[in-house]
Formats: structure tokens, C-alpha cells, sequence
């Protein structure tokens, strides 16, 4: 259970990973990001399972599972989301004066 | 009379996941907008409302059971709401007829 | 919990995810990545995280999306000029890309491998998950932790969502719009009208009963911002500035952040600390009723005041920049 949530998380990451090196549009970029966020989440959440527990509202049937990396997590998926809003802001902006959304095109951001 | 209802609700399931695939199979395979926006309707008011409605007895208690029933009667009003949308902004850009097979290519 | 499900959704999160990468499309790509944020909130509930799986819901497949489509329509305008890189090619790009992530995969995995074995949960858990009905008087653990043990956090996450607001709004600022869109037919208009105060009642819901159900200030929030999305959508930007001004949303969004600080200081001023709950002015209440948990209903409020209007001002001000003629784009 633990290996298989481990599995998916290393990949996940590793796929957002190859997204944010090799493409080359900006959008793929945030995608990839977004990837990256999510595996994070995922990790958070699924370390967070004990097996046979039950969600932390009171009364607990049993024993409950981890309430803190739930907060965390919770604080992680609205801040990611403000990410990437300003991220698509800077994206339209650059569209504005580029008239790309393809980052070789950014010609003017080089050194 | 809750063995009865069950197997009721498991009937509907069965129905809805065999719409949800029918959908599956409409999308694929119909040639233009319109008759690919018929059947991927069929996925939310015929399938997702009969699983919805056939998981009512076992949702435990009549308070789960009518919050799944707002659910469907939700979808109900809503899927085509937003299905005309999508149909009326096609006809607006003349995008009816013209199949969608030739690849839309972006940036990449 | 059946582990056969949670294989098969793990199967399908990284095939989504595999999909929204390799697609020429960037609008199927985005649908697709919407798709496994879905996926993601459904395993989150099978891992019993209600609270966690509504707000990816709720935000990663439903606001970033309607975000993206803002902004891609916005880029696709006018056509980008076409053209692979001549120096760096993408079939000399992808096997280093490649090569750097899966060894990063590998190491990950085999850091991550040394916690597979038996969980046991920390002290710290362990006194959250048995001591938050006398200490807090809620039933809901986890907005127990966001708003009192951990209640400073929380502050100072609604500042990144105010800088998050401020950033785009300097980004995008500078003109005034000069059209709007009439919005969608009339049937839609109807519907919408029907539909949109069960929206508002469900958001308020969310809200008010964070601490006792899943929910809280941030999902709550954010359903208030969908609506809002919503009726700028259906009825057209102009119809929805008129009813809530951006103007009022400002002013919600700085009350949100005051609210949040006059708590804390109520608690100063009765010697308990900053935000303090019980030891402060507040009382625990009878559990399970509304009008329990001290000062959680107030603090939930005031962060559904910030994130609610705090993310529909951010939908707004990029959609106003949409709607303008292409000359008259502020630079």
C-alpha cells in the first residue's frame, strides 16, 4: 500500500520533472509544475493513511488517521492555486509583448 | 423490502455504467460536434444520474439517500443548461458540420 | 479500503498526467490535467482526507481550469509564430530531460522506500486527535489544527493569497474595459438564475459548519468565487461588475484580513496570546452545535471572506483583459 503510493509519487514528480526541462511552451510548463504540486500532495496525504483508520472528524470510530499533513496539504492546494494564477498572469503579459508563448522565443530574457 | 431496493439500485448502477460507456463509445467514433455533444450528454443525465440514483440504499439512512437524490435532481438541471451552451457557442462559430478530424496543432 | 480501487486510480493519475504532457493540444491537455485532479480528490477521500479532497475539487480541477481557459484564449488570439528551436532541438532536448528525471524518480523512490514500514502517528497527532474537543470545543480535527493550534499559519497563507491578488492585479492593470460580452442565451441565463441560490446556500454551508463537517473557510470560499466565475460567465462581465463591484471586493477581502488580526488582538487584550481561543474571550460551546469551538466560526468566516473574493477578483481582472480590443491592451 505504502510502496505502490510511493511508486505513483516518484513518478508523478519525475513526469512534471521531464515536462518543466524539455517543453518548450510556457503552458507545458505550468502543467508540469502542477504535476509536481499534485505528487507533493499525494505524498503528504497517503503518509498520512494508517491503515483501518478513519477521517478525523469527532466522534473517531477506531483510531483516526494523521490530522496534521491534512492541514498542511490544505494550505498547499490554496497557495499552489495562487501560483498559478500569477503564473498565467506573467504568461499573458509575456504574450503581450512577445507574441509567444513558446520560451526560445524570449530572446530579450537572455543575457 | 431493503434486499428488494438494493437490488434495484445495483440494476441502475449496471444501467448508468452502461451508458457512461455508450458515451465513451459515442465520443470516439461520431464524425462532428453535435451528435459527439449527443452522446457525451448521455454520460451525466443517463449515466451519472442512474448510478447516483442506485447507490441510494446503500448510502445508510434516508439523510445520505436524499442528498444523493439533490445531487442527480443538480445534474439534472444543470447538464443541459450547459450542453445547449456548448451546442449554441458551435452554431455561432459555424463549427457545426465540419468533422474534427484534421489535427489542431499548438505551439509545442 | 480496497487496494485493487486505489491501484486502478494510481494507474489512472499517471495516465492522465502521461496524456496532459505528450498532447499537441494544449486545451485537451489542460482538460486532461483537470481529469486527474479529480482523480487525485477521489483517492484523497478513499485515503480519509474529506477536507483535503474537497478543496482539490473544488480548486486544482475546477478554478485553475477555469483560470487556464482564460488565459489560453487570451494567448491563442493572435497565432504564435512557428518555429522549432534551431539550436536546441527537441529530439537533442528530451533524452537528457529524461535521463535527469528518472534518476531523480530513483532517488526519491529510494529515499521514500525507508518509510514504507509500520506508521505510527506522532506525539503531536496523537494529542491533536484526543485532546481537540476539550481544548477547542470542534469536532472537526483537522480545521481544529488550521484554526487554532495553528491559527498563525493560516494568517500568514492569507497574506500569499493577498499577494498572489496584488501581483496580478499590478500585473494587469491599467485599463478600463471598454465592452463586455452579452453573455450566453436566454436559457442558460434562466437556469443559472435557478441554480445560483442553492450555489450561494451549499457555499454558505461549507462555511459555516467548518467546524464540525469537512469544510471550512477555504472551500467555502472558493464555492462563493465558482459563483461568482459563474455569473461572470453566464451574464457577461459588465452585469457582474454592476453586482458586485471590484470595489466591494476589495473591501471584503481587506475585511476578511481585519477580522482575522481583531481576533487575534481580542485575544491579546484578554491575556491569552495572540489568537487565542478558550484561554481568551471565547467559549467552547455545546459540541456539535453551531455556536461552538470559540472563535472558529468568526476566523472561518473571515477566511472565506479573503479567499472567496480574493480569487474571484483574480478571475475578473484577467477576464477584463480578455474582453478588450487588442490595440487598447494596457502595456
Amino acid at each position: 500500500m505504502a510502496v505502490m503510493s510511493f511508486i505513483t509519487v516518484s513518478l508523478l514528480f519525475a513526469l512534471g520533472l521531464f515536462t518543466v526541462l524539455s517543453q518548450r511552451n510556457v503552458f507545458k510548463t505550468v502543467i508540469g509544475l502542477t504535476l509536481m504540486e499534485s505528487a507533493v500532495l499525494l505524498l503528504l496525504i497517503s503518509w498520512a493513511y494508517i491503515p483501518g483508520g478513519s477521517a478525523p472528524i469527532l466522534p473517531l470510530q477506531g483510531k483516526g488517521v494523521d490530522p496534521l499533513p491534512h492541514s498542511f496539504t490544505l494550505t498547499a492546494i490554496v497557495i499552489g492555486a495562487c501560483d498559478i494564477a500569477l503564473a498565467f498572469a506573467f504568461i499573458m503579459k509575456l504574450h503581450r509583448f512577445e507574441r509567444s508563448v513558446n520560451v526560445d522565443d524570449f530572446r530579450r530574457l537572455k543575457g | 423490502m431493503i434486499p428488494l431496493l438494493r437490488f434495484l439500485g445495483g440494476i441502475s448502477i449496471f444501467a448508468g455504467v452502461f451508458f457512461s460507456f455508450a458515451a465513451v463509445v459515442a465520443i470516439l467514433r461520431f464524425p462532428d460536434v453535435y451528435t459527439r455533444l449527443h452522446g457525451g450528454t448521455k454520460a451525466l443525465s443517463g449515466g451519472a444520474i442512474l448510478i447516483l440514483l442506485g447507490a441510494m440504499p446503500y448510502a445508510g439512512g434516508v439523510a445520505g439517500a436524499l442528498k444523493l437524490f439533490l445531487i442527480a435532481v443538480f445534474f439534472l438541471v444543470s447538464n443541459p443548461m450547459a450542453s445547449h451552451a456548448i451546442a449554441r457557442a458551435c452554431h455561432r462559430r459555424t463549427l457545426a458540420n465540419r468533422p474534427i478530424d484534421e489535427k489542431r496543432r499548438d505551439d509545442v | 479500503m480496497s487496494e485493487h480501487l486505489l491501484a486502478f486510480l494510481y494507474f489512472f493519475i499517471l495516465l492522465t498526467a502521461f496524456v496532459a504532457i505528450f498532447l499537441d493540444d494544449l486545451l485537451s491537455s489542460f482538460i486532461s490535467l483537470s481529469v486527474t485532479g479529480v482523480l487525485m480528490a477521489t483517492v484523497f477521500a478513499l485515503l480519509r482526507a474529506p477536507d483535503v479532497a474537497l478543496t482539490q475539487a473544488i480548486i486544482n480541477s475546477g478554478l485553475v481550469t477555469s483560470l487556464f481557459l482564460v488565459a489560453y484564449s487570451r494567448t491563442q488570439r493572435t497565432p504564435p509564430p512557428a518555429g522549432e528551436c534551431v539550436e536546441c532541438p527537441f529530439w537533442l532536448r528530451w533524452p537528457g530531460a529524461a535521463l535527469v528525471s528518472a534518476l531523480f524518480a530513483a532517488v526519491l523512490f529510494r529515499g521514500l522506500y525507508v518509510f514504507s514500514g509500520e506508521r505510527i502517528p506522532g506525539s503531536t497527532s496523537a494529542h491533536y486527535l484526543s485532546q481537540t474537543l476539550e481544548e477547542t470545543g470542534a469536532l472537526n480535527v483537522v480545521a481544529a489544527i488550521l484554526l487554532d493550534y495553528r491559527a498563525f499559519d493560516t494568517l500568514g497563507e492569507t497574506t500569499v493569497i493577498f499577494t498572489a491578488v496584488f501581483g496580478i492585479s499590478l500585473l494587469l492593470s491599467g485599463g478600463k474595459y471598454v465592452h463586455s460580452g452579452h453573455g450566453l442565451s436566454f436559457i442558460v441565463k434562466r437556469g443559472m438564475a435557478l441554480l445560483t441560490p442553492f450555489i450561494l446556500l451549499y457555499a454558505a454551508s461549507i462555511l459555516f459548519l467548518g467546524h464540525l463537517t469537512p469544510g471550512g473557510g477555504f472551500q467555502g470560499g472558493s464555492v462563493f468565487a465558482t459563483a461568482a466565475i459563474l455569473i461572470c460567465v453566464v451574464y457577461g462581465t459588465n452585469f457582474e461588475a454592476a453586482r458586485i463591484s471590484p470595489k466591494s471586493k476589495e473591501t471584503f477581502e481587506a475585511g476578511g484580513a481585519v477580522l482575522f488580526v481583531f481576533i487575534g488582538l481580542l485575544g491579546i487584550a484578554w491575556g491569552g496570546g495572540f489568537l487565542a481561543n478558550l484561554s481568551g474571550p471565547f467559549s467552547a460551546g455545546t459540541p456539535g452545535s453551531l455556536f461552538s469551538g470559540g472563535n472558529m466560526l468568526l476566523l472561518n468566516l473571515a477566511v472565506g471572506m479573503k479567499v472567496g473574493a480574493g480569487l474571484s477578483s483574480i478571475f475578473y481582472t484577467m477576464i477584463k483583459i480578455l474582453e478588450l480590443e487588442d490595440d487598447s491592451w494596457p502595456s
